[in-house]
């Protein structure tokens, strides 16, 4: 099994493969098929905790 | 009139969100106001639900010996288990073989038509800069007409 780090996204955790989570933009090639918000999606990262992906308001019209 | 006819299939309501057909547009309508999807959601059982599978076929790094293959499964609308595995590891069934073949024959032309577009788009550009330029550019021939006229008054 490969290593796994934590991602957050609206409040659940999700175990995301190591070389994957590693990467903003390989991050966002995985997941957008599933959720396409977290193409436009920020990526937050900080030491010791899980990645949170926060979605952006969308625009208007 | 309306085409009712279309909507009377079980399959039809459930893709286009209708539960009756009937009370269609209040249905949908209802639904949309709620924020909800327009059809029930789908239970969380694996054999009732829809499965996505997303592969990433990754490109041969020369770094690499072997090229990689991601591998995203999931349902609803929840982020995927994720794997990266070496494409040796990987037998494709026939139908995805297929597919990447008739890809593979497609390329070309997909390439082709992806130069047209991206030679379109730079050519709206060019023009878009241009225009504001030739723009700029009368700006300041006007007022030295400007100038001119009032030097001729006095």
């Amino acid at each position: 099994m490969s290593d796994k780090v934590q991602v957050v996204f609206e409040g659940k955790e999700y175990p995301i493969d190591a070389a994957i989570a590693a990467d903003d933009d390989k991050l966002r090639q995985v997941l957008s098929p599933f959720i396409p918000a977290v193409a436009n999606a920020k990526i937050q990262r900080s030491e010791g905790q899980p990645i949170q992906i926060i979605k952006q308001a969308g625009t208007k019209g | 009139m309306t085409d009712t006819s279309a909507a009377k299939t079980p399959q039809h309501r459930h893709l286009t969100g209708l539960r009756q057909p009937s009370t269609c547009g209040l249905a949908l309508c209802s639904d949309l106001l709620r924020n909800q999807t327009p059809y029930p959601p789908e239970p969380y059982d694996l054999d009732k639900c829809t499965v996505k599978i997303v592969m990433l076929l990754h490109p041969e790094d020369s770094t690499n010996d072997d090229a990689k293959c991601t591998i995203a499964v999931s349902t609803h609308e929840d982020l995927p288990l994720t794997q990266i595995v070496k494409r040796s590891q990987v037998n494709l069934p026939k139908p995805i073989t297929d597919l990447l073949e008739e890809l593979k024959t497609d390329l070309p032309q997909r390439e082709f038509h992806a130069r047209v577009k991206q030679s379109k788009i730079g050519k709206q550009k060019s023009t878009k800069s241009t225009k504001t330029n030739s723009q700029t550019k009368v700006e300041p021939a006007k007022s030295d007409t400007s100038t001119i006229k009032q030097v001729q008054l006095f």
